[in-house]
Formats: structure tokens, sequence, C-alpha cells
């Protein structure tokens, strides 16, 4: 794939639908010493839906919804492979996982509504779409509660953890793809939903960064929490720049 | 718009006619001595777009979509330049060359 071909992609697709063919040229023309400057043109406008043409009904709220959930996947794959504690409610802490409410409150307003019209269409989708990461999951459910396998070592351990998680990130591939499809056929929430439900997302995950850096505070700093305290405090950063300009775009 | 250099740019060659992309970057190469980035310029187009101070042109056969100022972007580059003037008068006034 052409440097140039690539750069463009990494624009929003209305971005790329209206300028794309012209941005390549820009930089075919310019070559490497515009490459930097294409590619955090592309972030910033990832953080300005506001300035995006609407070339199809509802795509910014579509795109906007899809760039949410693929954050929050990557995220929670993050977390899962930390294993932060620190984050989780327990018995004697169970405040822990309070920044998860306001996660929550936003992800319940920034859900699609299905159309009566459209409703077998989005079952279509759903299966379709949800059929493959399902199986590879039921048969790693299988697998484990087979019993043959209660405590693999060497490669087939390595074969194990490697199938587990290829299946995690296959289903949080297929969760966005679905979101994607499925925005084409329900009724996506409108630009003042989603400029509420990015402030709440937003909000929940500095919560998050900033109790894990509390945390760390208190024990001790590793590379590993560095990174994932870094990771949801920009995470943060960006729901909420991004939240706020989506209250610029017309309903 | 204030202190936006790369729409404030765009905007001054959109004043004198429609053009696509590559053109305007092409006028402001030739109005400045460098080009900009193609982030800078198309996230700029996108912007101005945005607040409605440039559109499609109506009469665009080009498939690299031709772009011309508004009304509203007229005004705005006015009230810009106006106070730029202001600005630069006063410099070289406190400079002794005005």
């Amino acid at each position: 794939m052409r440097v140039s071909t690539a750069l463009v992609r990494l624009y929003p697709p209305a971005i790329r639908e209206r300028w794309g063919s012209a941005i390549a040229e820009e930089v075919g023309r310019a070559g490497p010493r515009s490459w930097l400057n294409s590619a955090i043109g592309a972030g910033r406008l990832w953080l300005h839906p506001g300035d995006w043409p609407e070339t199809t009904e509802g795509e910014t709220s579509r795109v906007v919804a899809t760039a949410l959930v693929a954050v929050s996947v990557v995220l929670t794959l993050w977390l899962r492979a930390a294993g932060v504690g620190s984050l989780s409610a327990t018995v004697d802490r169970p405040a822990s996982s309070a920044w998860l409410v306001p996660i929550l409150a936003g992800f319940a307003l920034a859900t699609p509504l299905p159309r009566r019209s459209g409703l077998g269409r989005l079952v279509t989708i759903v299966i379709r779409t949800l059929a493959a990461p399902a199986l590879s999951f039921g048969f790693l459910c299988l697998l484990a509660n087979l019993g043959a396998f209660d405590h693999p070592a060497g490669v087939t351990r390595v074969l194990f953890v490697g199938c587990y998680w290829a299946t995690l990130f296959f289903g949080g591939i297929r969760i966005c793809v679905l979101v994607a499809r499925a925005g084409r056929v329900v009724v996506m929430p409108s630009a003042h939903r989603l400029h509420i439900a990015l402030l709440l997302v937003a909000t929940g995950l500095a919560f998050a960064a900033a109790q894990s850096l509390a945390l760390a505070l208190r024990t001790s700093f590793d590379l590993g929490s560095v990174m994932l305290i870094c990771a949801l405090a920009t995470s943060a950063a960006a729901l909420l720049v991004t939240g706020l300009d989506l209250r610029r775009r017309r309903p | 718009m204030r202190g936006n250099d790369a729409q404030m740019l765009v905007l001054t060659v959109l004043a004198a006619e429609p053009l696509h992309g590559y053109a305007i970057n092409t006028a402001i190469e030739a109005l400045t001595g460098s080009r900009l980035g193609a982030g800078s310029l198309y996230g700029a187009l996108a912007r101005l777009e945005s607040h409605g101070l440039i559109e499609p042109d109506s009469a665009d056969t080009d498939e690299r979509r031709t772009v011309r100022i508004t009304d509203a972007g007229r005004n705005t580059l006015r009230a810009e330049l106006e106070q730029m003037a202001r600005v630069a008068q006063a410099g070289l006034r406190a400079l002794g060359f005005a």
C-alpha cells in the first residue's frame, strides 16, 4: 500500500469521501516531509466531528459511536491484560468500581434505537456479524470445560493463551463492525445525546485514571501501570474534546 | 477564526476565485513562499466549510471539489484583515516607520 493511501485512511470517513483523493495527491507530490503533518491533521479532525461534512444522513453519529466502541474495546482488553485489581470492587472496597457508573450511563445514552421496520435486517446483521466470534467463544468455553486441559503446560499453554486473546480481539473487532453496520438500519443517537454520552464516558475514564494513579502513588509505579494511567487519561481527554466539539453540530 | 493562519490564508486565496484543494495550496505558495501541509490545508477547509465560510462551487465540474468563499466568509475575512491592518499600522508607528 502506498504511504499516501495509508495516510488518507487515517482520516474520518466523511473527510476521506470529500477530500480523500485531493489529500492523496497533495501527500504524493509533497513526499515524506508532509507525512507527519498529514497524520497530525487526521488526528485533529477525529477530535472535531463538528467539522465533518454530513455526506450521508446520520453518518457523523454512526462514526462517532463506532469510534467510542473501538476506544472502549481497546481499553477493556488492556484492562483485562493488566488485570487491574485497583479498579475492581471487592467486599471491603465496594466503591472501587464506581468509575464504571458514568461509563455505563454514557453507553446507555449512546445506544442506537432499533427501527420497527428494520428489525429483521438488524437481526440478520447481528447474526452475520457475531456468529463467528460467538462460535469461537463457544469453542473456547468447550475446551475449558472438557477438563482434559485443566493445567496445560509448554506449547499447549501458549496455544491456549493465544487462542484466548485471539478470540477476545476478534470479538472486539466484530463488535465495532456490528456498530458500523447496524448504524445504517437503526436510529442513531442525536449529536446532543452523543455529546452528553461522550462527556459521561470521559468522566468515568478520568476517575479510573485518578484511581489508578492514587493506588500507584500509595504502592509503587511500574511501566505497565504508568502506560495504563496514560492511556486512560489520554482517552478521557480525547473523548472530552470530541464530546465538547459535537455541541457545534446542528441537529 | 482569529489566530489560525491556515484558515486565513485559504480564505484570502479563495477571495479571488473558486479553487480546488491543490490549486489553493499553489496560490498559498505563491503568496507566502511555502505550501501548507495536507493536514493543515484540509483541516482548515473542513473547518471553514463547517462554519459556512466556504462552500462547494455549484458550477464545479471538476472531480477535485472546487470550493468558493461565501458572503459570511468575505465578511469574516474583511474583519480579520482590517484588524491585522490596524495592528500592522500600530506596530510600524511604534517602530518609527509610519
